[in-house]
């Protein structure tokens, strides 16, 4: 069969149309996510967004309770308002010796600075300026000057809006409990999180800095050209970053950025850098579930094998109405299998999670998971919003009751904070949605472990 | 002759004069006004805010659910409002670029300053902060008295009648236009004629649609979920529909369906070639196809199959414009569908009777002014090979089974070409109409297509861009309305589109035969009289007068989908640019446009085009409608007699439209 020259032609270019756009975009796209073909198209073939809310029996995760945490309330009263405390972190800011609590207050925009002093004591004060919808704080000297500064993200609102109204700024610390603002850049997509860390091997620290934004979000790091001056560097061009924690993942001794990135996409990421700046971008874990809520990431070495690992909440839930648990919600680890491939394994179920933190509640030796919820479905008064998974030394989680009140509970930080060589719990609560009927500030949990013995399962 | 002209102009005035002064005398003086803006999904309460030009108006807001907006373009105000927070940030939406202002309450003086803008009476508010699948339809009016829109097109509308009535009264005869015939555009441009007939023609012009097909499946399945960052859904909800209406069909007929992209990969199967003919088949066709060939079920020709799954796909185009990927579905079952039928039937019959998009090019290309026609009569009468239909060596027998000898009219012939290669005696001509349109309905089918078309374009602007969220959410199967409420609200609409409409226009024509009778043509042919008229209704003769005037819709009906259409573009026009430049919402910038803040075009004119629209619509209809029956009628009073009926519908649907758009 002769086949004419305009006919060839013709089927050539549909040849190109039909396979060679999706061959060209898929191998595109599976590159620049650092994945194969087959994992990226098995990934978005297999992505199913299921809506149905939970029933309203399964508000509890199952699990016997240990009766170890004393609350106690620290920093400014609930008062009248509608709490909105989006971060906090536990940090000796004055370096006295004793613990303090750096808040990010959205309600009232600004960043609050719960001090403990003298011990047992706390009180809060507002430092540096106002920063509209403060959403992360991270304690760091990045002046070098010997005492810590603060790097917040601001979201300019915390709630849904894709304007330009990002900021990263540094309360600066100048001694004496005062701070100075310093915007080192503004009027960008929505910044959630600021983490700090030499990534171009020059001395100095930079930042990586995710932002949110809603329809346009990035992901940058910021070179230090010293005297508060730095250079955006792009990373990323999707919406909804979460946290972005710097750390060594590969083992090859430079800084390297994990992203989380929430709406739609629910990936984590990890920039590779190659110790000068220059990052390779690999996709370490995508969610076949487009409505998984992804809520918070955090790096730890879990396993305690010698690498970081990451753990991972999902129970965002602001996107549905009225916003509620969803079946799929908890917490997982990837545990870092060495050359940025990590292998994912489900903690436990927890409805509405929205942090969790790795720490050695019994002091037995491993580490177990803390977690708060803020989308449990509180309409029940036996919705829980903090457990702990309880680590079996092997990598097993068993799921412990803590509280059901107050509700809320967005953010979560662990230390020794009266230091009785226990680790306490620091949450705050956002209280955006009813019902406000058991709402939280700042909650200091004193951990009266029973008996005082180390991974004693006593008190039920 | 010229005194009937003034008298015309002095009546135009004082209609429109009379309803501006009693709008300017019934505006109560300005006033403060309180007034709490409750947001929800989708939509906001009040929905509708109403104030006099001058009136101080105090807003505050709060959301029942998610984060809003207010986004008010005129005005100049976006204000942001968050959960359980009594602070909206404020920013102007034309200065995006500077740093927002965060307050409790705004202030705005209604109405606009300048001379527009004190004409300007209805200000679209809508959401600028994506809060679900159907966040693009949440919107809500600021009507600012006096109204001088509707008050002016309530006078239009008088105007259009009084003197329409007048002209048929008193001028001795109603000055028919004088038909020029259609420019041939193959004699006049030789380019033109030597593209009509370069074989390859098709396939060009459709390969790039064919990319934009391929790339709008794919962003639709691996693309971004928000409808407004994916081109899946602004290339087909917005650009391709809106184009069809505005433009392709009402300038070129059904030349869009020359460039679809839709049927062409089955056509080129069922063909076994892409820009080759392959001559030398079998049965009644000059050409050899791949398939099986079958003729379409006889049963299932005409347009019902193509209505119905247009009712269908019309009524669930709201939720499937916020959902990718049920847009790129959507489109791919189309395709398959063509590719079905191509291998199982003969010619296009995907295109012929399935395809719903049809339903509406081919209704509204009886207005298109693009048309495919013989030349000479004679040259066809003396063809025996007839080649347009059963294709040769040089050409595909009519994908659409048409005698070009027998096209005359829009509505059947898909464009494809082939007849200009396959006839011998280059007796094809690509022609532009200049006169106006004199096709009629051949079957109950078409006339039904008509009122279909017609239902839904009012049925689309009433819950699609409805300021009433319950209307809305009735369309909305994404995450409001359950299936069982969409399936009610589904059979009621077709209940009214097919059986209640068609019903109110046969009595209608019904009753504009009797009012008509004794009248040579009709009493010729139905030998109608009054006492006979009760047993006639629903007979044959009625039916004949009922697809006669039908077509009188068809200006009406598409200057609707107008409306509709204007709004949707104008709104989204920066969307469009956007997704353009980032077709998946994958952080590309292909062209600069990426991130650029979304800006309605001139939002404040909106409403007067679609007036405008709806004016021109009517008078067009009401003129045709005339038209129609003077072909049927003798003598103007009986002419007028009985299109009366039908004028008072077509004139309650334009009333009642502009009332809708200009007051709601």
């Amino acid at each position: 069969m002769r086949i004419s020259k305009s006919t060839f032609l013709s089927l050539l270019a549909l040849l190109a149309i039909l396979i060679g756009i999706p061959l060209a975009l898929i191998t595109h796209e599976a590159g620049r996510t650092g994945q194969t073909v087959g994992e990226y198209l098995k990934r978005a073939i297999s992505k199913t967004g299921k809506e149905s809310p939970l029933k309203s029996r399964t508000v509890n995760v199952p699990g016997e309770k240990i009766d170890f945490l004393e609350r106690i309330h620290v920093g400014d009263p609930v008062g009248d308002s509608k709490p909105w405390i989006t971060h906090l972190k536990i940090v000796d800011l004055d370096q006295d010796g004793l613990k303090d609590i750096v808040v990010c207050d959205a309600k009232r925009n600004r960043i609050s600075w719960i001090q403990q002093n003298p011990k047992g004591t706390y009180r809060e004060k507002k430092i540096g300026s106002q920063v509209r919808g403060p959403a992360h704080v991270t304690p760091c000297d990045i002046d070098k000057d010997g005492d810590l500064d603060l790097l917040v993200a601001k979201m300019g609102m915390i709630f849904p809006n894709n304007d330009k109204i990002g900021a990263v700024v540094v309360l600066e610390n100048k001694g004496d409990g005062q701070f100075i603002n310093h915007v080192l850049v503004d009027r960008i997509a929505r910044v959630t999180d600021v983490e700090p860390g030499d990534l171009d091997g020059d001395g100095d620290i930079d930042l990586a800095v995710g932002q949110f934004g809603y329809d346009d979000g990035e992901i940058r790091w910021m070179e230090n050209k010293g005297n508060w001056q730095f250079d955006s560097h792009n990373l990323l061009n999707l919406s909804g970053t979460i946290h972005t924690p710097v750390r060594d993942m590969d083992g090859d001794g430079d800084l390297d950025i994990v992203a989380l990135v929430s709406q739609e996409w629910e990936e984590i990421y990890v920039f590779e850098n190659d110790g000068k700046g220059k990052f390779t971008t690999n996709m370490i874990y995508g969610s076949t579930n487009e409505d998984f809520g992804s809520s918070g990431i955090s790096v730890v070495d879990l396993d305690l094998d010698g690498d970081p690992d990451i753990l991972y909440t999902n129970g965002d839930a602001f996107d549905y109405i009225p916003p509620g648990p969803r079946p799929w919600h908890g917490v997982q680890w990837l545990e870092n299998k060495g050359g940025l491939k990590f292998e994912y394994h489900r903690i436990g179920d927890f409805p509405g999670s929205y942090f969790a933190n790795a720490v050695d509640v019994d002091k037995d030796g491993d580490l177990d998971v803390g977690v708060v919820s803020a989308f449990n479905k509180w309409d029940d008064s036996e919705a829980q919003s903090m457990i702990w998974f309880e680590n079996d030394g092997e990598m097993g989680f068993k799921p412990r009751d803590l509280t059901s009140d107050p509700t809320h509970l967005l953010v979560l930080d662990t230390a020794d904070m009266d230091g009785d060589g226990w680790v306490d719990f620091v949450t705050g609560g956002m209280h955006a949605y009813p019902p406000f009927d058991r709402m939280s500030r700042v909650l200091l949990w004193r951990n009266n472990w029973p008996d005082r013995k180390p991974g004693a399962k006593a008190n039920k | 002759m010229v005194r009937h002209r003034v008298l015309y102009i002095v009546l135009l005035f004082v209609c429109i004069g009379a309803t501006l002064f009693v709008e300017w005398f019934t505006t109560p003086p300005p006033s403060t006004k309180k007034i709490h803006i409750e947001a929800f999904r989708y939509g906001t309460s009040p929905v509708i805010i109403r104030a006099n030009r001058g009136d101080r108006l105090i807003l505050t807001f709060s959301t029942l659910d998610t984060g809003h907006s207010f986004f008010l373009q005129d005005y100049r105000i976006d204000a942001k409002i968050s959960p359980a927070s009594e602070t909206v940030e404020v920013r102007d939406p034309l200065q995006s670029t500077e740093p927002p202002t965060y307050v409790r309450e705004i202030h705005l003086k209604a109405g606009l300053p300048g001379l527009w803008g004190s004409l300007v009476s209805i200000s679209r508010f809508r959401c600028h902060v994506y809060c679900g699948p159907m966040h693009g339809f949440e919107q809500g009016d600021l009507i600012v008295r006096p109204n001088w829109l509707l008050a002016g097109s309530m006078g239009l509308l008088l105007s259009i009648v009084i003197i329409g009535y007048l002209r048929v009264r008193l001028e001795s005869s109603v000055t028919k236009t004088i038909s020029q015939p259609p420019i041939d555009l193959n004699k006049r441009f030789i380019l033109i004629d030597r593209l009509l007939k370069w074989r390859p023609l098709q396939f060009t012009f459709t390969l790039p649609l064919l990319a934009g097909l391929m790339v709008v499946l794919l962003a639709g399945l691996f693309g971004t979920k928000v409808g407004g960052r994916n081109v899946a859904v602004m290339l087909t909800w917005i650009v391709w529909i809106s184009m069809l209406a505005l433009f392709l069909v009402p300038l070129g007929g059904r030349i869009w369906c020359m460039i679809c992209p839709l049927p062409v990969i089955g056509e080129y199967l069922q063909r076994g070639a892409t820009t080759e003919v392959r001559a030398g088949g079998r049965g009644r066709f000059g050409n050899r196809f791949f398939g099986l060939g079958r003729h379409w079920p006889r049963v299932l020709s005409g347009p019902w199959l193509r209505l119905f799954f247009f009712l269908i796909l019309g009524t669930l185009s709201a939720s499937l414009a916020g959902q990718p990927k049920w847009t790129a579905i959507t489109l791919m079952i189309m395709v398959a569908a063509g590719v079905f039928f191509s291998l199982v039937w003969e010619l296009r019959s995907f295109c012929r009777y399935v395809c719903p998009v049809a339903a509406f090019i081919s209704a509204y290309s009886t207005i298109g002014r693009l048309m495919v026609r013989k030349r000479n009569p004679e040259v066809c009468r003396s063809c025996k090979d007839k080649p347009c239909f059963k294709g040769n060596a040089t050409g595909w027998a009519c994908p659409y089974g048409l005698l070009v000898a027998r096209i005359d009219r829009n509505a059947d012939c898909g464009m494809c070409t082939e007849c200009f290669k396959s006839c011998p005696s280059d007796n094809v001509s690509l022609s532009w109409r200049r006169g106006p349109w004199r096709e009629s309905f051949r079957s109950y089918g078409e006339a039904w297509q008509a009122i279909v078309l017609l239902v839904l374009a009012i049925a689309y602007s009433l819950t699609v861009h409805s300021p009433w969220p319950v209307m809305r959410d009735m369309v909305n199967v994404v995450d409001k309305t359950s299936l069982p409420e969409f399936g009610l609200f589904f059979v009621i609409l077709c209940a009214v589109a097919l059986g209640f409409v068609p019903l109110v226009f046969w009595l209608m024509c019904g009753l504009g035969l009797w009012l008509s009778e004794g009248t040579a043509k009709i009493g010729d042919r139905v030998g109608a009289t009054r006492n006979g008229f009760q047993n006639r209704l629903f007979n044959a003769s009625v039916g004949g007068i009922f697809k006669k005037t039908l077509p009188a819709l068809l200006p009406l009906g598409l200057a609707l989908w107008a409306v509709f259409f204007v709004e949707t573009i104008m709104a989204n026009m920066t969307f469009i640019l956007l997704s353009f430049s980032d077709p998946f919402g994958w952080g590309w910038d292909l062209f600069g446009t990426a991130g650029m803040p979304w800006i309605q075009i001139w939002p404040s004119g909106i409403p007067w085009i679609q007036a405008g629209s709806i004016l021109a619509g009517v008078t067009l209809s009401l003129k045709k409608g005339y038209v129609l029956w003077d072909n049927e009628t003798r003598g103007k009073k009986n002419v007028l007699k009985g299109f009366a009926p039908t004028a008072v519908i077509l004139l309650i649907v334009a009333g009642g439209m502009l009332i809708y758009l200009t007051h709601y």
